[in-house]
């Protein structure tokens, strides 16, 4: 069964190559040119494309893996000056790389619902058993087929390692677990977030240190990790810099109206929005990366510290693993609302282990999947990522409501509060006016920005309110289980 | 029904909604190719010449209407639909439906609203008709309906007679629907007998010959062999498919008659619509699609044999689907499709012992069907014929056509799954005549069918 699933998943990621695809697409086909054609002592420094390598080194390895079988598929990509090149060709070899390292993934997923799922639940369920609900509702995470197979991104690969790496952590084999890690930082550095939750971890139930150089270092890491980019992304992602923005916004507003303002401040930070990366702030003070460090280590200290005072085995490190992603994406520096993925997918995990993660599960998977929604603009994909969405949602609160075994009401969904539900349903009203009314409107051209704005704000509410349940879920839980190496 | 019957609906549902977006992303029938495109253009036209022009020219060839190009050639119904898409096409943007000037438009826009038009009609009558079944209007809407129209019709006229109460007043009501239906929708074409033939003329149109293109009917694959086209006139040819068409049609309708069972009427649905696609005149490759139809039907009785025949369906379109360059869709959705009805069948397997009984789940009792048989010979003849596939397929993708034979590959496609198509033919009219106990008699209650289905198929294998 579970094969059948992956299969037909797998047939729908097909149906899809056509689809719109961001400028993702040119950075790793760029990638592609760079690994093949250069010795990797110039990888870092090239740089005739805007998309410079920012990936570590494993990553252009992986590449250039790829390349090999991309000059059989169409030479013409593999050239560095061929910039926004993307022949039928080339789409296909992308769009296949992307379904291909999806197998990783759907291993990982094998792996984890026969080995690692805890048996609690079995047996009171009606519709079909955890373990292949737990397997659906992973394979087909909207958020990465939206990300991946349209967008266009290699996550599943990349959470596919983490999955793989959490299985070694619950079957205790923690050197491979580390190992699978240490790999994974060294595919995307982003999910350095999550090293905390794994050095403690590893540190309390298993002692452990690693060591890496390099003599390329700092030029490297100038690629890594760009602070010359803004506070915020393109798109707010939905955090709490998005709220902060906002309420600068009201704040100079109701400034200027008590006439404490003058207009030259205002100018400077109407609504440019979007494009403009660099954002003033005008009334609150203005944010620095080392304020926004400073904030994530302080959001993620409690979570760690609790890790290490009360390990709960498995359940406790996903959880501490989840809030350190979690407050890295509430105030780290130009976060991108793909990030969110980073919180969706362990918990996911957790959803089956528990009823009140169930809970946070679907909040922060509806919420952060409809965040991801203004990365597909254009109008033959709207219905899509309206639908994949949807969809998700009705399989997820269908699965865990059987699971839970909730009593139904009409107006309530499962395992959700009255006004929690209406919050979810809200999304329907917002996305009615962000795709129809604002155009029907003609506020277009006055307010280009609003819906984004909106959609930033509304999700943010979802997700900074989800946040502190999950963090007061996990410091309320003061069980000690210590899970040492076989 | 339960929250959960509800979740599957709406689930299924949205899955198809997205298999067809997604698809709907990929190309259609005649992109970038002037002077004449594709259907897509085809149907884009239609909407302008109904937009535009007064009723009584839809079917005549004027100066406003060249019927050359695109001429509507479908029934009244059809050309009610795309007037009404036509007047919805001008409420977005006037140029998609200007007379004359709109031709072969082909912007990301348009082509955005000609699916949506499609996902619109799929939404309001095919996903409820999934449910409902079939609806006696689509007679109406496309002429190749008519191949269900002669089971309906044994089906209706066979319960006038055996059903209670007076066969004469049942067979007047029933007379009645179908002549004032009929009336209904003709209405504006029967003010003159000439505008009515006209029409009739358009939607029958014998002077385009036995065949086109390659196709897997009964005579383009004799053709291989027997050259028809020369031998015999046009019109004997008429006469030839007229006549055999008629015969082939007669045991399972005549069966229907005097049995006039729901299930019998669902085999002979699949027999008779597989004879016109053989045997008719002026068959299209897409004209598959409607023995499909009704074997998807059977799917949940014999889901091997059914699935078998699907793939062979879509297999004998191949050509015309790689010619839009739909190729990758058609793997993709048929795996899925054949993947999807694998794992209804691996919902088959016993209810454990820890699972109460009273809320067991419904999609388990609807969907108990086992999908592959345990004849192992069976089995491997499907192997073959899928290695067959392969082989076929592969030839015509990737091999060049010796030159003195070009359309060799279409040829011999067609040839190849009309082989299948007859096979299946005798397979289905075999079940309607001797396995009168698959399939459940007239009006149980829905759980018990299908429980009267799993016990029988069990016992069968």
């Amino acid at each position: 069964m579970f094969w059948y699933i992956a299969g037909i998943i797998t047939a729908l990621k097909l149906t899809l190559f056509p689809s719109y695809h961001s400028t993702d697409f040119e950075v790793h086909r760029n990638w592609l040119a760079i690994t093949y054609s250069l010795p990797h002592k110039d990888w870092y420094y090239e740089k005739t494309s805007e998309w410079t390598l920012d990936y570590p080194p494993l990553f252009a390895w992986f590449e250039k893996c790829l390349a090999q079988i991309a000059q059989y598929f169409d030479p013409a990509m593999l050239e560095i000056s061929n910039l926004n090149y993307a022949s039928p060709a080339t789409v296909l070899f992308q769009r296949m790389s992307v379904v291909f390292v999806d197998f990783v993934y759907i291993y990982a997923i094998k792996e984890y619902v026969t080995k690692c799922l805890s048996k609690t639940q079995k047996g009171k369920h009606f519709l079909i058993s955890p373990e292949l609900s737990l397997a659906i509702l992973l394979m087909a995470n909207a958020g990465l087929l939206i990300v991946d197979h349209m967008h266009f991104q290699y996550n599943g690969f990349l959470y596919g390692i983490l999955l793989l790496s959490l299985n070694k952590i619950t079957q205790t084999h923690y050197l491979k677990a580390a190992f699978l890690f240490a790999v994974l930082l060294n595919l995307k550095h982003i999910f350095l977030y999550m090293a905390p939750a794994y050095f403690i971890y590893l540190l309390r139930n298993y002692c452990f240190s690693s060591n890496k150089g390099m003599n390329q270092l700092p030029q490297l890491i100038s690629r890594l990790f760009p602070f010359k980019r803004g506070l915020c992304h393109a798109y707010w992602a939905p955090n709490i810099w998005a709220l902060y923005n906002v309420i600068d916004k009201v704040l100079t507003l109701i400034a200027v109206r008590a006439g404490l303002l003058t207009s030259d401040n205002l100018q400077q930070a109407t609504m440019t929005g979007g494009l403009v990366q660099e954002f003033h702030h005008t009334v609150l003070p203005t944010i620095t990366p080392l304020i926004t460090l400073c904030c994530t280590v302080v959001a993620i200290m409690p979570a760690v510290i609790h890790t290490w005072l009360y390990p709960q085995g498995t359940r406790g490190f996903i959880r501490c693993l989840t809030l350190c992603a979690w407050g890295a994406f509430m105030f780290g520096w130009h976060v991108h609302e793909k990030a969110i993925l980073m919180v969706i997918l362990p918990l996911t995990l957790l959803a089956f282990e528990k009823k009140k993660d169930a809970h946070i599960f679907l909040l922060i998977s509806t919420v952060g999947h409809c965040s991801l929604f203004p990365l597909i603009f254009t109008q033959p994909e709207t219905p899509i990522k309206y639908i994949i969405v949807i969809l998700y949602a009705v399989l997820a609160f269908t699965f865990l409501g059987d699971i839970y075994l909730v009593n139904k009401t009409w107006y309530q969904l499962p395992l959700l509060s009255l006004p929690e539900t209406l919050y979810i349903v809200g999304f329907v009203f917002l996305e009615i006016y962000n795709s129809i009314i604002h155009s029907v409107l003609n506020l277009n051209e006055i307010l280009p920005f609003l819906p984004l704005l909106l959609t930033s704000v509304y999700c943010a509410i979802g997700v900074f309110y989800t946040w502190v349940c999950f963090y007061w879920i996990h410091l309320s839980d003061k069980n000690i289980k210590i899970v040492k190496t076989e | 029904m339960t929250a959960i019957t509800y979740s599957a609906v709406l689930g299924v549902c949205l899955l198809a909604l997205l298999v067809r977006c997604a698809i709907s992303l990929h190309g259609y029938s005649g992109a970038g190719q002037p002077p004449m495109y594709g259907d897509y253009e085809a149907q884009r036209h239609w909407m302008e010449i109904t937009f535009n022009l007064p009723i009584s020219e839809w079917y005549h060839n004027t100066t406003n209407n060249d019927l050359m190009y695109w001429g509507l050639d479908y029934p009244p119904l059809t050309a009610y639909h795309s007037w009404l898409c036509g007047y919805a096409a001008n409420l977005f943007n006037t140029s998609w439906v200007k007379l004359f000037q709109s031709r072969g438009i082909e912007t990301q826009e348009h082509k955005f609203f000609m699916r949506l038009t499609v996902l619109f009609a799929d939404v309001l009558v095919f996903f409820p008709a999934v449910f409902v079944y079939f609806t006696k209007c689509s007679l109406n809407y496309k002429q190749m309906e008519l191949y269900h129209a002669v089971p309906f019709f044994c089906y209706l006229l066979g319960s006038c007679f055996y059903g209670r109460g007076f066969p004469m007043w049942k067979l007047v009501k029933l007379g009645l629907v179908t002549i004032l239906t009929f009336a209904l929708c003709w209405l504006p074409f029967l003010q003159s007998t000439q505008s009515a033939k006209q029409v009739l003329h358009r939607l029958f149109p014998f002077a385009r010959g036995l065949y086109e293109d390659k196709v897997a009917s009964l005579w383009c694959t004799l053709s291989l062999v027997i050259k028809f086209k020369e031998i015999l006139s046009s019109d004997s040819l008429v006469k030839l498919c007229l006549f055999t068409t008629s015969i082939a049609l007669l045991p399972s309708s005549l069966h229907l008659l005097f049995k006039p069972t729901k299930r019998n009427l669902s085999i002979s649905l699949v027999n008779v619509s597989l004879v016109f696609f053989l045997f008719s005149f002026q068959v299209h490759e897409k004209s598959i699609l409607i023995p499909a139809i009704s074997v998807c039907a059977l799917l949940p009785y014999y889901p091997f044999a059914c699935m078998w025949f699907l793939i062979i369906s879509v297999f004998s379109m191949v050509p015309l689907l790689a010619r839009d360059g739909l190729l990758l869709p058609t793997i993709a959705t048929s795996v899925m499709f054949f993947l999807a009805t694998c794992s209804l069948s691996e919902c088959h397997k016993p209810a454990t012992p820890d699972r109460k009984p009273s809320r067991q789940s419904v999609t388990q009792r609807q969907f108990s069907f086992v999908f592959w048989p345990e004849d192992i010979v069976v089995v491997s003849v499907f192997l073959l014929s899928m290695i067959g596939i392969f082989v076929l397929g592969l030839f015509h993708l990737r091999m060049k056509p010796p030159s003195d034979l070009p359309h060799i590959y279409p040829a011999l496609i067609g040839a190849y799954s009309c082989a299948h198509f007859v096979m299946f033919l005798m397979f289905f009219h075999w079940k309607q005549f001797f396995s009168q106990e698959d399939i459940a008699p007239s009006k149980p209650t829905r759980s018990s069918q299908y429980s009267t289905i799993h016990h029988n198929m069990k016992k069968h294998n």
